[in-house]
């Protein structure tokens, strides 16, 4: 074992160990530095009431494209060309998700969409 | 049958020389509106405001409590102006329109039927209720809307889908009236 230079004579003894309780902090101090830092996870905290919901409108071969795309412009106040564009995935691939946000809000969107006899839902965002 | 219209956003839209064929069409359309007690019609017009099943049965059971006899008030409102605006229409005199099909049929009348601007958005809903509730009750689905139409019908089934079709044409008129073309 190679010997510590505060074992070598420059130094005075009554310092000896004042040093080496600062040496081993600086050391400390260096393997914490170096060392991976330590994750803490924020708690996830949300509620259901956090959760979107989403107002979908399913397809339905009897009632016309045009009086879709006519509902769309007025229940959510859509241009006429984002209504058709979801009105061509409901035709097209049997349902559209035409809102997102609170519960409250969606349940209503669904209520006007099904005064308009327009096939609609209201389902949890996965 | 020929519209007449003045295309500026406030004028009635008017229906005329209806032949009697047409004119039975039209008087029924609040009738065909009203589901009834047919299962399939009702569970077209009512349906489910979240899947079934799971957690969603609570939010439908409300649902059928509370917001449907609403929605049913909307649908029988919208049913009343449609027969208020159809009440000076004369009646169809004689037989059932399946057996109505001699020429007679189809000579033009002097029937009119006049909507008010501001009834048309009731006459979509119940054009829409009707075509709804006839297709639910006799199973039409896409492949019968794109099954070619027979004219004049032979039968109450080809009748119907005729009516699905005759419907969809008074809707477009006012559909495009009301600038959603």
């Amino acid at each position: 074992m190679r010997p510590s230079f505060l074992d070598c004579g420059a130094v005075p003894k009554t310092w000896r160990s004042e040093i080496a309780i600062h040496l081993e902090t600086f050391s400390y101090m260096l393997r914490s530095a170096t060392a991976e830092p330590e994750v803490f996870q924020e708690e996830q905290t949300s509620t259901a009431a956090d959760v979107p919901w989403n107002v979908v409108v399913h397809n339905d071969p009897i009632t016309k494209m045009n009086y879709v795309t006519m509902v769309f412009r007025k229940v959510f106040g859509y241009s006429k060309e984002k209504s058709e564009v979801h009105m061509m995935e409901v035709h097209q691939k049997g349902r559209s998700i035409l809102w997102s946000g609170l519960r409250e809000r969606g349940e209503l969107y669904v209520q006007q969409l099904h005064g308009y006899q327009l096939l609609a839902t209201l389902e949890k965002s996965q | 049958m020929k519209l007449r219209r003045k295309g500026d956003g406030k004028s009635p839209i008017v229906f005329e020389d209806i032949e009697p064929f047409f004119l039975d069409q039209l008087r029924r359309l609040p009738g065909f509106a009203d589901p009834m007690d047919d299962p399939a019609a009702k569970a077209r017009l009512f349906s489910a405001p979240t899947p079934r099943g799971g957690d969603g049965d609570e939010f439908n059971e409300d649902w059928e409590r509370y917001v449907e006899p609403e929605i049913r008030g909307l649908f029988r409102s919208a049913q009343s102006v449609v027969e208020e605006d159809l009440s000076p229409l004369p009646e169809v005199a004689g037989k059932a329109p399946i057996e109505a099909f001699d020429p007679v049929a189809f000579v033009p009348t002097s029937a009119k039927l006049e909507i008010p601007f501001k009834n048309a958005e009731a006459w979509l809903s119940v054009l829409n209720q009707a075509r709804l509730v006839i297709a639910a009750r006799r199973g039409f689905g896409e492949r019968e809307m794109e099954e070619e139409l027979v004219f004049p019908p032979f039968s109450e089934r080809d009748l119907d889908l005729f009516r699905v079709h005759f419907y969809d044409f008074v809707q477009q008129v006012l559909l495009r009236e009301l600038g959603f073309e």
